[in-house]
Parts: structure tokens; C-alpha cells; sequence
């Protein structure tokens, strides 16, 4: 056993290092390092180290900083576009479109990269519908990397212009881009232009319906955000974020797109021929108070509109006041007769001149003096006999009727630019503005207000607010209806029909306007002719010729108003406007399908 | 192990290697015998590894397939999208066009290119009796458009007219051209005629004059020296 002590001592010499031998005195120094156990050890030291920095960095950029790399990352990669949302459509009562948006494309240009901008004109300037020289012009303004070529090309024809070849290269034209962009159309041109209105050069609306209803036909624009790759492309993978547009609403008007093309023809031939400074029709159905036609002469083009003047494009309906003149006198003798004061056989004595306030007052016709009932007043226009028999009421009482019909009231269309017109108040009636105001003179309408006289006379004596708007849609499919009209009752049905017979006796033999008949019906209306109070020149210069009625006088549905301002050629509203009225009158009773009644006009006597 | 145990098991003495305490059941002179158990089945392994290989595989090649499948959709879906934008664009082109065509002014000018006119008249029928209202009235006559032919005959005889015109215009001007000249002529040969009838009279005048003054100065006598007093007219 002893010879084997020696022994263990030995081995473990040879074998591996025990911690009990490591302080061994007969090791060098440089042998320290050179231990394996402590190399394997640092190394551990310098792994675990290095291990937990990494770990340290992979929560730091994993964990607590995450958020912020990846926002960064994705918006290296995201884009985000406004997808504009469509203009709703306008539509007529018929459901025909006299407004809608279509995409368009605007052609856009990087001059640095047209190497021969001669030749690209030629090749662009026909698809472009540009002057050539023009054109070459834009496309070498070299410094500049973005020109703006044209404006709402259609994407036809943008595809047209893209696939063009460049001769000189046999590749397609580069430099060339195009922009999606939305375009207003509106199809039948100057159709209704003035009622519609339209959008300026940046899209915004202009005026009319466009701009009072803008905020119902733009919708909301939505926005498209995607990750793209480094070529530019969408990812199709990685999905596309965003909110969808809201499209505008769809608009549908009460306007009958045939009836108004009809006015706009009448009217506007008929400023043409009497050389008139503007003209205006409305065509109103009795019964609902909306407006079928509402036509303006001179007008413009809404797809073109910076052609247009600023007076053009207003809605001189509605924007325009104007003296009324004698057909103020059916409001006149509706007051009178509800009152009970007189009767349509009621006498006159009815002088050639008559002195009141100090003012002498005129028929416009000369006359001896003569023995006219009132409807014979009514039918010749008598100034003097109107004057006399309004005699009969109080001021008060005229004031409130002509209230009540709606005068210097506003119309209820709430249209942009309407002017509601002008009544003095009662208290600050001068001497004449009593004798006055029963003929027309003294305050100021609208076009609109004008019709709604004789609807209201044509509906039993019940006004109803003229509408322009019949519904919209929204983006689910449900139809929203305006608010009713008002319903105003202002004078008795007995005392409508009654002034109704009157009116008929101005179309009739004796009246002032015979020759406005049409075959099959019977047709009430009154002229008017009014000296025009010129804004300018603060005195009166020209004439107002009006003529308004309805048809058929013995079941009233169609109100038409015609009024020409400062015509040349003529000037009395029965020879001017009656033409008119006739024509469309008759377009719009046959388009409504209204069966004449063949019944006999009633007949009064005009004197005594 | 057990085979060495039983070779040193006979001279433990002098094995040169210490055999551990633990080992001295061996030195029994009689070897047990045990089942020995099998090396760990290769084949296992390298199955294991295959199968990874293949799992792999197959995943990377299914993803290369579910990627190239997406890819081509990718593709086929912006072909279909490209041509679904043309076929939108076309039918936005082709609507906007019948809008415009359909507008009531562009169709009543269509009409009336066609021959069509407004008609003066309407009638009713009543669907109730089956009666005709009278009201329709027929169409005033409105020649048919011109053909290209008639117009071009038209518009010759309309020039030779024209041409007719400027001509009798043309020889009208030269004789009144003639006229005035031939006035102007007579007007010249008048003032001649006339200015030589005055120079005539004044020289007749002059003559005269002359004459009475010689009476009236021999009738005093006063002529002295026989010194002319008075001129005679100026040269015949």
C-alpha cells in the first residue's frame, strides 16, 4: 500500500487540473494566462457580457423603443392620398341629369426631361386642343419641373396622349403626366345654367344651386394610405388602409328640363329682337308652388363659366328688382273685392287726368273721360280708375295685403344672391306713395315674387312658397324632402275666381293684350309696363314690359311670368311679353299633359 | 469490461494497474453472462435529419408557391383592375356623350334637321269612351332639307345670277361713265362757244366806245395836234 502513496501524488500531474494543485510554486508566471481553466473562464465572462449587452439592445429596440422604429420604418414606406369624394348629381323633376362630376385628368409636364419640345408639340398640341407654338413654349421652360398643360382631359384621351409614340425614339413620350382630377358637366350646356350655378377653376361652387346646396352635393373627401415599394408601386400584399370618400348627395330639382328649354328659347329670342338688356321667365305649377322653368336671358355656359359675365351669371330671377307696373293691379283688386268694397260690375267714372298730392297721374293711354266698371280698369290698365277705386280701403289695409302676397317679403327659395325686393314702410309713405303702390309703382319685386301674385290668385287665394328643390338622396339610398312650403291663405277662393273672370277680361276683346290667346284654353293674365328706375343714374330710364297669367283660367295649373327690362324696340309689356307667355304657356300646358277645357271665357262688361 | 475483469481476475497481484476496491466481485473465477445491449440505432439519426430536410424544404417551396401564386394574382388582379378602368372610362365617355346628345336643345335641332316641326296641335284621347278631342292640327309645310345636289345647282345659279349682275352692273357704269364724259365734253364746247360769244361782245363794246369817245372828242374839237387821245381797243 505504501508504494502506491507515491503514486496518486504523480497522477494527477498528468491528469486534469484539480483546484487543490492551483497555487502550484513551480509554475512561471506567463503560465497563469496560460491556464485553460481561467482562459475558459474570461471567455465566459466576456460571452455573458456581450450576451447581455445584446439582449439589453434587443429589448431596448424591441421593447421600449419599438413603437418609434416601426413608425419610422412604415412611414418610409406609406403614402397617403386624398381620394376626392364625387359631387353629387343635379337632376331635374324628371330624373334627367343637368349636373354631374366626372373624372378628368390634368396633363402635367417635366420640361427637364423633353429633350425636343418643338416635336412634342406637334404630336401633343391637336389631342391636347392647344396652339402649337404654345405649347412648345410650355414644354421647354427648362429650369422648371412642372408645368401644367391642360385642364380636364378626359381619361380616353389622357390614355390617347400616353400611348403616344415618340417618333424620334420609337418609345412612348416621357416627361408627360397626368392628375386625377374631377370635372363639373353639365350635358345640356346653358340649360338652366342660372338656376344650377357653378364651380370656379379650383372647384369651389360659384353661385346658384351649386353653392346653396354645397355643403349637401360635395360629401367628404376620404383618404388612402398603402405601402409602396421602392419603385414606387403599391404593395399588394400589405393591404391599404384609409377612409373611403363620402360622395355628395344627390340633388333633384322641381325643374322641368323641356319647359326650361322652352323659356330660355322664348325669352332669349325675344331679347334678341327687341334688343332688350335682359329677360326673364318663370314657370310655376299653381297647385305645389315649385318652379318648372326658371329662365334668364342673357346667360352663360356653366362649363365654361369664366366666358360668362358676373351679371350673366347671377339668377336675374331672383337677384333682379324691378318696379312691377300694372301687373300689380290683380293684387290691387283681389284687396279690394275681399274687402267687399266693390264688385267687378262696380262703376267708375274714370277721368283722362287725376290730381293727387299735388301730382297729376296719367293712363298710359290718352282718354276722354270714360265710364269703365272695374273690370273694364282692370282689362284697359287704367291707372286713374285703380287709383279711384283703391279710394275705397285704407292704407293700412293695402300695406297688408301687398304684405301678404309676399312683397319686399323673402321668397322661401333662400337661393344665393336673392334680393327680397323693397316696400317703404307705412310710416314713411310720402304724399303719392298711396296712389301709387295699387299700380305698381312705388316698390320693387323679383321675378319670383311676380309669378307668386298670380299662383296665389290661381290657387283659390292660397300662396304657397315657391320650391326650386324636390328631394335628395343620400349615400344609403333614402330621399330627404325640403320642409313643406308655407301655406299662406291671403284672400278667398270666391274672391279668386272672381279676379281670375277679370284677368280674363284683358286677354278679351277691349282688354290690352287680345292677342294673347291660346286655341282651346282660357287664359287670364295682365300686362305690365313700367318705367325702369335706373340704380345709375338714379332717375327712370327705359321700361319695364311684363306680362304675367295663368292658364286654364277655369282650373288653374300653370303660372307664367315674363319680364323684359329696357327693351328697344317696343316697350308695352301686352306686345312684348305676350308673345312670350303664349309660347311658353302653351309648350308647358301640352308637356304637362293639361286637356283644354273648351269651356267659353267668361265675358263681363268693361263699361256702363 | 467484463472480459478484462476476467483476464486480471487471475493475477490480481501483479495486475500493474490498480483495480478499484469496487472491482473485486469480479474476481470470482465464474464470468456472468448478460445480454448487451445494442449501439443506438444509426439509421434513426439520419431518417430524423432527412425528415427536417424535407419539412424545410417543403415549407420553403410551399411559401415560394404561396408567394408566386400571390404574386400572379397580384397581376392578374391589376390587369383586370387596368381593364375595368378603361370599360369605366368608356362608359363614362359614351354616357357623357348622351347626356349631351340628349340635352333638349341639341334634340330639337336633330328634329329639326330631319324634317321634323313642332306640332301646332294636340288631341286627347280619352281612354274611358275611346273619343278623339279635335286639336291636332296638321303641320304647316316645311320644304325637306336640300340635298348636297340641289345645293350645289342652287348655289351655281345663284352665282351665274350674280355674275349676270356685276356684268349688266359693270357695262351700266361704263355708259353712264360715257354719259358724263360726253356731258363733260358738251359742257366744255358750251363754256368755249360761250366765252368766245363774251370776248366777241366786249371787243364789239370796246369798239363802240372807242368809236363815241372819237365823235365826242371831234364833236368839241378839241383835238389838238392831231394827238390821239383816247386808245383804241386792243388788237383784233
Amino acid at each position: 500500500m505504501t508504494g502506491r502513496r507515491p503514486q496518486p501524488a504523480r497522477r494527477p500531474a498528468a491528469r486534469r487540473p484539480s483546484p487543490g494543485r492551483r497555487p502550484a510554486p513551480q509554475n512561471k508566471r506567463g503560465n497563469k494566462l496560460g491556464n485553460p481553466g481561467r482562459r475558459l473562464h474570461a471567455a465566459l465572462m466576456i460571452l455573458s457580457l456581450v450576451s447581455v449587452l445584446m439582449v439589453g439592445r434587443l429589448f431596448q429596440v424591441q421593447g421600449f423603443e419599438a413603437s418609434s422604429y416601426a413608425s419610422v420604418a412604415q412611414n418610409e414606406r406609406l403614402r397617403t392620398v386624398t381620394v376626392p369624394a364625387n359631387r353629387g348629381v343635379i337632376l331635374d323633376r324628371d330624373g334627367d341629369v343637368l349636373a354631374r362630376s366626372v373624372e378628368a385628368r390634368t396633363v402635367t409636364a417635366d420640361p427637364t426631361l423633353i429633350a425636343d419640345p418643338v416635336a412634342y408639340a406637334h404630336l401633343l398640341a391637336s389631342k391636347l386642343n392647344l396652339d402649337e407654338t404654345e405649347l412648345a413654349a410650355k414644354l421647354g421652360e427648362r429650369p422648371r419641373r412642372y408645368v401644367i398643360l391642360a385642364h380636364n382631359i378626359d381619361p380616353e384621351q389622357w390614355r390617347d396622349i400616353a400611348a403616344t409614340v415618340d417618333p424620334g425614339t420609337g418609345k412612348p413620350i416621357s416627361g408627360i403626366f397626368a392628375e386625377v382630377s374631377s370635372q363639373r358637366v353639365y350635358p345640356a350646356d346653358t340649360l338652366a345654367a342660372n338656376v344650377l350655378g357653378f364651380l370656379n377653376a379650383s372647384g369651389a361652387a360659384g353661385g346658384g344651386i351649386e353653392r346653396e346646396f354645397d355643403e349637401l352635393l360635395s360629401g367628404k373627401d376620404g383618404q388612402q394610405t398603402y405601402e409602396r415599394s421602392s419603385s414606387g408601386g403599391k404593395i399588394a400584399t400589405a393591404g391599404i388602409r384609409g377612409s373611403e370618400p363620402v360622395s355628395g348627395q344627390d340633388l333633384q330639382l322641381t325643374i322641368d328640363r323641356d319647359i326650361q328649354y322652352s323659356a330660355q328659347q322664348a325669352i332669349a329670342a325675344k331679347v334678341r329682337e327687341t334688343k332688350a338688356e335682359s329677360g326673364t321667365v318663370i314657370v310655376q305649377d299653381i297647385r305645389t308652388g315649385e318652379i318648372l322653368a326658371m329662365a334668364t336671358a342673357p346667360t352663360f355656359d356653366p362649363n365654361n363659366p369664366g366666358k360668362g359675365s358676373d351679371e350673366n351669371r347671377g339668377n336675374r330671377a331672383v337677384s333682379q328688382i324691378y318696379e312691377p307696373g300694372s301687373i300689380t293691379k290683380a293684387l290691387t283688386m283681389s284687396a279690394l273685392i275681399e274687402q267687399g268694397v266693390v264688385t267687378p260690375r262696380s262703376e267708375f267714372t274714370v277721368p283722362g287726368e287725376l290730381r293727387r298730392s299735388g301730382q297729376v297721374l296719367n293712363d298710359s293711354d290718352p282718354h276722354g273721360t270714360e265710364r269703365w266698371t272695374l273690370a273694364g280698369i282692370l282689362a284697359k290698365s287704367s291707372n286713374i280708375g285703380t287709383v279711384l277705386a283703391t279710394d275705397r280701403i285704407s292704407s293700412q289695409l293695402l300695406f297688408d295685403y301687398l304684405k301678404k302676397f309676399g312683397i319686399a317679403e323673402p321668397s322661401g327659395l333662400g337661393f344665393p344672391g336673392e334680393s327680397r325686393g323693397l316696400l317703404p314702410k307705412l310710416d314713411s309713405w310720402t304724399g303719392t306713395t298711396r296712389y301709387t303702390l295699387p299700380f305698381g309703382q312705388g316698390f320693387a319685386l323679383n321675378t319670383v315674387q311676380a309669378a307668386s301674385i298670380y299662383q296665389t290668385i290661381g290657387n283659390g287665394g292660397v300662396r304657397i312658397a315657391p320650391t326650386l328643390v324636390k328631394s335628395w338622396t343620400d349615400k344609403d339610398g333614402v330621399v330627404h324632402t325640403p320642409a313643406a312650403p308655407a301655406v299662406t291663405p291671403v284672400v278667398s277662393a270666391a274672391t279668386a275666381t272672381t279676379v281670375g273672370k277679370m284677368l280674363e277680361q284683358v286677354t278679351g276683346p277691349g282688354g290690352t293684350a287680345p292677342h294673347v290667346q291660346i286655341a282651346g284654353y282660357r287664359v287670364a293674365g295682365k300686362t305690365g309696363t313700367a318705367q325702369f328706375a335706373d340704380s345709375e343714374c338714379k332717375c327712370y330710364r327705359g321700361y319695364t314690359a311684363s306680362f304675367a297669367g295663368f292658364a286654364p283660367a277655369d282650373d288653374p295649373r300653370i303660372v307664367v311670368s315674363v319680364t323684359l327690362q329696357k327693351p328697344v324696340n317696343g316697350h308695352y309689356g301686352g306686345m312684348l311679353g305676350g308673345p312670350v307667355f303664349v309660347e311658353v304657356m302653351t309648350f308647358a300646358l301640352r308637356t304637362l299633359g293639361i286637356r283644354p277645357t273648351g269651356a267659353k271665357p267668361a265675358r263681363l262688361p268693361l263699361d256702363w | 469490461m467484463n472480459a478484462r475483469a476476467a483476464r486480471t481476475g487471475a493475477s490480481v497481484l501483479h495486475s500493474p494497474r490498480p483495480v478499484p476496491p469496487r472491482t473485486t466481485r469480479a474476481g470470482t473465477t465464474t464470468p456472468t453472462l448478460a445480454v448487451v445491449p445494442g449501439p443506438a440505432p444509426r439509421t434513426g439519426k439520419a431518417s430524423f435529419v432527412m425528415l427536417i430536410v424535407l419539412v424545410l424544404s417543403g415549407g420553403l417551396g410551399a411559401l415560394l408557391g404561396i408567394n408566386t401564386a400571390l404574386a400572379q394574382g397580384s397581376f392578374t388582379a391589376s390587369k383586370l383592375q387596368k381593364q375595368a378602368t378603361e370599360l369605366d372610362d368608356r362608359s363614362q365617355t359614351l354616357e357623357e356623350k348622351l347626356a349631351r346628345a340628349a340635352a333638349p336643345d341639341r334634340l330639337a335641332k336633330a328634329a329639326r334637321k330631319i324634317g321634323m316641326v313642332p306640332a301646332p296641335g294636340v288631341a286627347f284621347v280619352s281612354l274611358a269612351d275611346g273619343t278623339v278631342s279635335d286639336g291636332a292640327l296638321p303641320a304647316p309645310y316645311i320644304p325637306p332639307p336640300l340635298t348636297a345636289a340641289q345645293k350645289a345647282e342652287l348655289a351655281a345659279k345663284a352665282q351665274l345670277e350674280a355674275e349676270q349682275t356685276a356684268q349688266e352692273k359693270v357695262a351700266k357704269e361704263a355708259r353712264k361713265a360715257r354719259k358724263q364724259e360726253q356731258a363733260a365734253v358738251d359742257q366744255q364746247r358750251l363754256a368755249a362757244e360761250q366765252a368766245a360769244a363774251a370776248e366777241q361782245a366786249a371787243r364789239d363794246q370796246a369798239q363802240r366806245n372807242w368809236e363815241q369817245k372819237l365823235a365826242e372828242q371831234e364833236k368839241s374839237g378839241s383835238r389838238g395836234g392831231g394827238e390821239q387821245v383816247v386808245d383804241p381797243p386792243p388788237g383784233n
